[in-house]
């Protein structure tokens, strides 16, 4: 009786009501778009971290991770091959590929620039191959060492005699005025110190949409490395999984296998997400908190008003017999009911309007990104539950100081106001 | 003889009873040192002029209100003793409203309105309904149950304001000028039905009205100006014993 009391008593000044619905609805929906794209750019980060970056696990000496070591040919791993056959028989692995980073100085005529180069297979990492935007030319041939066999079906011989091939990251291709087809010279410290240098030939230009990456990045495959840095060994076995949620299942079948070997997870690796990811956690918590204040604030004036005009009532179901608290509770109810239509309407908005923009595909540059990126509304459940929190806290909120102040009048004056 | 066996007969004591406001820098006395005892089952009408009182005094009798000075006692229990909740319990379970404007829950249907007191007591939803039928049938109303306030006439309206009133079986019910907004038709048939109900629902009724079919109804008629009972000789018989209880709560307190 008492919620269909709440219910009826809701829909007593349908106008008013319906501008209160508007006002949470509006402040549901706000949230649910916002966390959603948050979430979208999130994923899309995290899922392009994986692919073009980290892997879903990185495995390496701990001299290498702790960049504790007397001579760089302690940074490489020892026993590659054998660890990689048997990272290779895990069920959940999708492919396992090692890994070369280092850096040198690319030279094109007079002109000589710094860059890191990222060396990987590009056959076995073909995911990882493919993820970068190529804005020209193409993507990387898989290429021995020199001297070694290939049993590579795609391999050029032929071009591999004249030069090794390369990518290269738009911002550095823009800083060394070149194009694909354009050729360099790499100049590098083997890992015995011996200073080295390769042809290599600019096979394309790629992009990533992280502008700090594609500004002094090369990409190389790893036979083209191992002959530069002379070694048959790589740093780290990347590690690429099914899927995402396999990660810390094979992290722990991983961790203590080997002695001197270390395995890190890709959350650990990828600083910049954890510092976007923090920063946004932070940043919903603020936006909801600000949401709900204005929210309580647009509904206040509207609340506090159809209370007010109620003092007569109130001061009749006070003689009835109903106590200052049991009062206020009515008042929370249908503040509930308040919040939870407005809720309900903001559900309904925000997945009306989050569908919308899907459709759309707008498009839009983020700050410090070389690409575009689509906009995408996810419908994140957390979010659901965090905007009827808000919706029914900011209902019950503007309801109550008003309702408390309504149960502490004077019966006998309150009941004045009947006329 | 002691306060327990005496207290069952009165519903309502009260002694001293004050009550001023200000009105701005003027102080207001609207009740001024009343003394008054009334009987279980009796019907007791405070008659007089507009602001002489009679309303406020229904308020303190009622526990709606608090009076600047006295005290009074409610089935024996001394309501200055009680705090807020415990006045609202009291209320509650005690004592009955009937309001000059009806005062109905205007959302609420007639049956729904004559039920909510049920609610306030926690009584079980089905017994709920049900006592709350039968109270308005005996108020002539059976048909109009799911009836709101708006679709009922004023007389209607009253009828279910008294169903209200009786469904808890109170010791008390207090009306406040029951048939000023009434016709004069539906003032006789309210009013006679008022004072049957209440005679045999054994509940005391202390009602202001200057309606001469309620004066002539009730057992008891307390006239009032300036905000006291004045000429003590309109009582009837069952006066002087009041009286007598009047003094002897005076001798108690």
């Amino acid at each position: 009786m008492r919620w269909k009391l709440a219910v009826l008593n809701t829909f007593r000044n349908r106008r008013r009501t319906a501008l209160n619905l508007v006002m949470i609805g509006g402040g549901v929906m706000s949230i649910l778009l916002f966390e959603g794209f948050a979430r979208n750019v999130l994923d899309s980060l995290k899922e392009t971290t994986i692919q073009t970056q980290s892997g879903h696990l990185q495995v390496a000496s701990d001299r290498y991770w702790s960049k504790q070591f007397q001579s760089p040919r302690e940074k490489l791993l020892q026993g590659y091959p054998e660890k990689l056959q048997e990272i290779r028989a895990l069920p959940e692995v999708s492919y396992a590929s090692g890994r070369l980073e280092f850096f040198g100085l690319l030279s094109r005529g007079d002109l000589s620039l710094s860059a890191r180069g990222v060396s990987f297979d590009p056959k076995v990492e073909s995911k990882r191959n493919a993820a970068f935007d190529y804005l020209s030319g193409r993507a990387l041939r898989a290429q021995p060492a020199k001297g070694q066999a290939s049993s590579d079906d795609d391999w050029e011989t032929d071009r591999f005699q004249g030069s090794f091939e390369v990518v290269v990251g738009k911002g550095l291709a823009q800083r060394l005025q070149i194009k694909d087809g354009a050729n360099l010279t790499i100049l590098s410290n083997t890992y015995d110190g011996i200073i080295n240098a390769i042809d290599v030939e600019v096979v394309g230009i790629f992009q990533t949409g992280i502008a700090e990456f594609d500004d002094v990045t090369f990409l190389m495959p790893l036979g083209a490395a191992q002959t530069l840095l002379d070694t048959q060994e790589v740093e780290q076995i990347v590690i690429g999984l099914h899927d995402t949620d396999q990660t810390e299942t094979v992290h722990a079948a991983l961790k203590s296998r080997w002695a001197g070997v270390e395995t890190k997870s890709w959350i650990e690796t990828a600083t910049l997400y954890r510092q976007i990811a923090s920063f946004n956690k932070v940043q919903n918590r603020v936006i909801a908190l600000i949401i709900l204040i204005l929210t309580i604030l647009s509904i206040l004036n509207t609340v506090g008003m159809s209370i007010m005009e109620r003092t007569g009532e109130i001061g009749t179901t006070r003689a009835l017999g109903e106590t200052r608290w049991s009062v206020c509770y009515q008042f929370i109810l249908e503040g509930l009911v308040l919040g939870g239509l407005g809720a309900f309407l903001g559900a309904v908005l925000g997945v009306s309007v989050a569908t919308w923009i899907n459709y759309l595909g707008v498009e839009l540059v983020m700050p410090g990104a070389s690409t575009t990126l689509k906009v995408h509304i996810d419908l994140v459940p957390p979010a659901f539950v965090v905007s009827l929190v808000i919706s029914l806290v900011a209902a019950t909120g503007a309801t109550l100081l008003p309702a408390i102040r309504a149960s502490r009048l004077n019966i006998a004056t309150a009941l004045r106001q009947n006329i | 003889m002691s306060q327990s066996d005496v207290l069952p007969l009165y519903v309502v004591q009260g002694q001293g009873l004050s009550k001023h406001f200000w009105l701005g820098k003027n102080r207001v006395n609207a009740v001024r040192g009343v003394d008054l005892a009334i009987r279980r089952a009796t019907s007791v009408a405070f008659t007089g002029n507009s602001g002489c009182g009679k309303s406020t005094l229904l308020n303190l009798l009622g526990c709606v209100d608090q009076p600047s000075a006295g005290q009074i006692w409610i089935n024996g229990q001394n309501t200055s003793d009680l705090t807020e909740f415990e006045k609202s319990k009291l209320r509650c379970e005690s004592i009955g409203f009937i309001f000059q404007t009806f005062n109905l829950l205007p959302v609420f249907t007639a049956l729904e309105n004559v039920a909510y007191p049920l609610l306030l007591l926690g009584t079980p939803p089905k017994e709920r309904m049900e006592r709350a039928r039968r109270c308005l049938n005996e108020v002539g109303l059976s048909g109009h149950e799911n009836h709101r306030p708006a679709d009922l006439s004023g007389g209607q309206r009253q009828r279910v304001a008294i169903a209200r009133a009786l469904v808890k079986e109170p010791a008390l019910i207090i009306a406040d000028e029951p048939s000023a907004n009434l016709d004069r038709k539906n003032t006789e048939q309210i009013l006679e039905l008022l004072l049957s109900l209440q005679k045999s629902h054994h509940t005391a009724l202390v009602v202001a009205s200057h309606d001469p079919i309620l004066v002539a109804g009730v057992d008891e008629v307390k006239h009032m100006e300036d905000g006291r009972f004045v000429n003590p000789s309109s009582l009837r018989e069952k006066g002087s014993s009041d009286a007598l209880e009047i003094s002897r709560l005076k001798h108690v307190s």
